[in-house]
């Protein structure tokens, strides 16, 4: 992906999370992948429960999820687990719809979200116990 | 983005992820439309190899496309539900990802369109 690529998906990414959240949006999610994190992806409930099986999360763990939009499935499979997670993806927007989500369930103290390009991720070696991204064009 | 996973992750790190690819070995047309259905950038090399090759140990993937295209159906429907609240907000955007839901359950359906959860671990 070049940059200017990464900038019209961060303007297409803006625009989306600016966008006020309507409860027929969220609804349809609910209906379609069972989440409700404005999740727009093809990762359901089940499969983010696979993803805890294969990853063997604990609350021990440092889970990063990159492209995780506004924090799903990263914040979803801390709540399941309890592990502490980073959240990271190309918007602001996003990122700080990802804080709101974790203060609203009570998770602040174990998420973190940072805006960064896949490409150029901004974490010391060997800083994760696990890491995920899931449909993530980078 | 290997380079990078294998970088952050603690020893014994384990990884997971989730990809859209265009089959193998399709004709140029049909490889065409596979493109014109799929996500940017679906064509992706061997990544279980690749995965190998970057020194990632216990790798192994599965095939998870029967629910890519269970979940492209299930956003079809919950739009088409939902089509007299939603769309009034943004037609043009409703209808982009209608057609666009379309097209992927179409190329799916035709097994043009793979869908693949990897999973490794770090030495």
């Amino acid at each position: 992906m070049t940059t200017r690529d990464e900038e019209e998906r961060r303007a297409t990414f803006d625009a989306r999370y600016q966008t006020a959240i309507l409860d027929a949006t969220r609804q349809i999610e609910r209906e379609a992948v069972g989440s409700d994190y404005g999740n727009n992806g093809f990762t359901t409930v089940a499969q983010a429960d696979r993803l805890i099986d294969v990853l063997e999360l604990g609350a021990e763990d440092l889970l990063l999820d990159v492209g995780a939009g506004a924090g799903w499935p990263g914040l979803y499979l801390s709540k399941r687990t309890n592990c502490r997670v980073v959240v990271s993806d190309l918007t602001v927007p996003g990122m700080r719809q990802a804080n709101r989500r974790a203060a609203a369930d009570g998770m602040s103290d174990r998420v973190r979200a940072v805006v960064a390009s896949a490409r150029h991720l901004p974490f010391r070696q060997d800083s994760f116990d696990a890491m995920v991204h899931t449909d993530v064009l980078c | 983005m290997l380079r990078a996973s294998q970088h952050l992750l603690c020893p014994g790190g384990r990884l997971a992820f989730v990809t859209i690819s265009i089959a193998a070995g399709l004709s140029p047309d049909d490889h065409r439309g596979a493109v014109a259905a799929a996500p940017p950038e679906p064509d992706r090399p061997d990544l279980s190899d690749q995965l190998r090759r970057a020194g990632f140990v216990d790798v192994r993937e599965e095939d998870v496309t029967a629910d890519y295209l269970d979940t492209t159906r299930a956003w079809r429907a919950a739009r088409l539900r939902h089509r007299d609240t939603v769309r009034p907000i943004d037609p043009a955007m409703y209808d982009e990802r209608l057609a666009k839901g379309e097209l992927a359950i179409a190329a799916i359906e035709a097994g043009w369109l793979r869908r693949t959860l990897h999973v490794a671990r770090t030495t």
